[in-house]
């Protein structure tokens, strides 16, 4: 008979000595071990200890305060809790450990062995494409994905036809279908675009309009990687409808296209039909190819775009932001003098007099009879005076018998613009209508028109003194007096 | 472990008829290349053709090499890492004994323009990515002047 005999607990004089038949009693009804245990015949039950003196150190320096016996608790809790997090984190390391060792040594076999096979012309073994299919599907898409990044043509032939063999083509668009994880889907669609299968588009089309951005933006670059000007067509017009999509993400998505771009398809057939802001997308996305500047292709796609962007202007119902956009972007002075010429009535004043001010600055005088066009047509203050500043910028003497008129204006921000403007031309037939807007009501009428005489030189210097010794006016001795003894 | 043995029995088996058994080399072939997955496939291919391919992962690592081997040809990124791939060609050119090294450049669809200034520069022929290998051994071989 085996016998165990146990340890002394602690309050228990000797060990007790059992059997292990008596295990039995365990099994027994409740009652029926209670009255074994508590009989003659067994010596001392084993389980009869004090909790108090097992735990004696602890009771000795605590007593039986409940706080402190909470607080036992939970420190012995907590480091229970932090002994398996310990454990946990070493068990997922050396898991993860022994995968990379795992992927390691596999990818090593596949590169020594797989890889000339898939690049030479010798037929696959069907023995090599079986132990993959068992076993390995996932792991070999992981490790052939890379390869087909920057390759083509019969490689990536070859590749594909492997992975149509071996299952991942099957397993990965499986997963985008049914996998529950968004990243694995987005990760199975980069992964079908990389592979660059045909037999894959029925599939990517549909996750073009996922819910998810992250599956629909990939699905796009997926199916440019796969397709034609044909599929190109089919993808712009779905994501141009994604919210989603901003210029930087449309131009990236669009670069994933390895055929040559069909430009006219997207200037003029896609510009037409898209709402403005779309087609302003397709216009950013040329601007983009545009950084390569100096290749024909480039001064080519410039061409292009410039003919795009008439297109967009010459619509009438285009929103405000959109010409804002382009305000912003292309501040080529060819397109703005043409709104200038074209639209001005149609266009919101406030982008109109930002065309006038930016003509101002960019000293081009083949804008000069556009501008003084418009001056004389112009109804709106706000527009006059954008004008009169504009051609006060570019110093044109054409425009001076107009801008003469206008410091007889009713409205003293054009008197004193018209007067501002008349200083950079220098005219000393300037000086007589000039000094008459000295005297004027408006504080920024004299100073401008004091401004523009000082700024003569000599001669208007000596026109001002012998103004304020004349004048009775203390306004504008006043304002001379500022020009003249101001400290240089 | 024997399904290992046995696919590593059959690939020996399918490459009976490749050229690797030959020990002699055609061509040193420098490879400019930081992305490891090109370098192998462009390895292999060479080694198809039965060129010797050396590689170099950055562009001091190619100046380097260059200082104590004179390759037959260079195929060269132009985004590698230290040195692109046009300030490597003008430093080829600059140097006497290395100046008649053909170089074709291979590059990203984007980087066309220093493409141009590399064809300026002298490089002998560039090459897009994605690229099939097989094409790339083709122009490899034209530069050598093996066809």
């Amino acid at each position: 008979m085996r016998r165990a005999i146990l340890p002394a607990l602690p309050g228990q004089r000797n060990g007790h000595t059992f059997h292990l038949q008596d295990i039995r009693f365990f099994k027994m009804k409740p009652p029926i071990f209670w009255e074994l245990i508590s009989s003659q015949d067994v010596e001392k039950p084993f389980l009869d200890f004090d909790s108090k003196q097992v735990f004696s150190p602890l009771y000795r320096h605590f007593g039986e305060d409940p706080i402190v016996t909470g607080l036992i608790f939970t420190v012995l809790v907590f480091i229970g809790v932090t002994v398996y997090l310990i454990l946990y984190v070493i068990y997922l390391r050396i898991k993860s450990n022994l995968y990379q060792k795992k992927k390691a040594r596999k990818f090593a076999v596949w590169e020594q062995n797989i890889l000339p096979l898939i690049g030479s012309e010798v037929e696959i073994p069907s023995l090599i494409i079986e132990t993959i299919k068992k076993r390995d599907y996932e792991l070999f898409a992981e490790f052939i994905a890379p390869y087909l990044k920057d390759t083509k043509g019969d490689f990536l032939m070859r590749s594909i036809d492997v992975l149509r063999k071996v299952g991942v083509m099957e397993w990965e668009r499986h997963q985008l279908k049914h996998s529950k994880l968004t990243w694995r889907r987005a990760l199975a669609v980069q992964r079908l675009g990389e592979f660059r299968d045909q037999d894959n588009v029925t599939d990517l089309i549909h996750a073009l309009n996922d819910e998810e951005p992250i599956i629909s933006l990939n699905a796009a670059g997926a199916l440019l990687k796969i397709g034609d000007n044909k599929l190109l067509k089919k993808v712009i017009s779905v994501l141009l409808k994604n919210e989603h999509l901003t210029e930087e993400l449309f131009a990236e998505i669009l670069l994933n296209y390895e055929s040559p771009i069909d430009l006219d398809y997207l200037l003029n057939k896609e510009v037409e039909k898209y709402p403005a802001l779309a087609r302003l997308k397709v216009i950013n996305f040329i601007e983009h190819y545009n950084r390569e500047e100096g290749t024909t292709r480039s001064i080519e796609i410039i061409k292009k775009s410039k003919k795009a962007i008439r297109i967009l202007l010459d619509d009438e119902n285009l929103p405000d932001e959109v010409f804002e956009e382009i305000l912003l972007k292309y501040k080529n002075p060819e397109e703005l003098e043409h709104i200038l010429s074209q639209k001005v009535e149609k266009f919101p004043k406030d982008s109109m007099n930002k065309i006038i001010d930016y003509i101002g600055y960019l000293n081009r005088l083949e804008g000069v009879p556009i501008l003084i066009d418009l001056l004389g047509k112009s109804k709106n203050d706000e527009q006059t005076i954008c004008l009169i500043k504009a051609l006060g910028n570019l110093g044109s003497e054409e425009a001076l018998p107009l801008l003469v008129d206008y410091l007889k204006s009713g409205h003293p921000a054009i008197r004193a613009q018209s007067a501002q403007a008349l200083g950079t031309l220098k005219d000393e037939t300037t000086l007589e209508p000039l000094s008459r807007l000295l005297e004027d009501k408006d504080y920024w009428c004299r100073y401008y028109a004091a401004s523009s005489i000082f700024q003569m030189g000599d001669k208007g210097r000596e026109f001002l003194q012998s103004f304020c010794d004349l004048t009775q006016d203390p306004f504008a001795r006043d304002m001379i007096t500022q020009f003249l003894y101001k400290p240089q | 472990m024997c399904l290992l043995i046995s696919l590593k029995m059959v690939i020996r088996k399918g490459f009976n008829g490749s050229p690797h058994r030959e020990n002699k080399f055609m061509a040193r072939v420098l490879v400019i290349e930081d992305d490891d997955h090109i370098w192998k496939i462009i390895q292999y291919k060479l080694k198809s053709e039965n060129h010797e391919p050396i590689w170099a992962n950055d562009g001091l690592k190619a100046m380097k090499i260059l200082e104590e081997i004179k390759p037959d040809l260079i195929i060269s990124d132009i985004m590698v890492p230290y040195m692109d791939g046009i300030q490597i060609l003008k430093e080829i050119r600059s140097k006497e004994e290395l100046k008649d090294i053909p170089v074709i450049m291979l590059t990203s669809k984007s980087q066309e323009k220093d493409v141009i200034h590399g064809l300026k520069m002298g490089a002998q022929d560039y090459i897009t990515k994605p690229f099939s290998p097989a094409e790339l051994i083709l122009r490899v071989n034209k530069a050598l002047k093996l066809v």
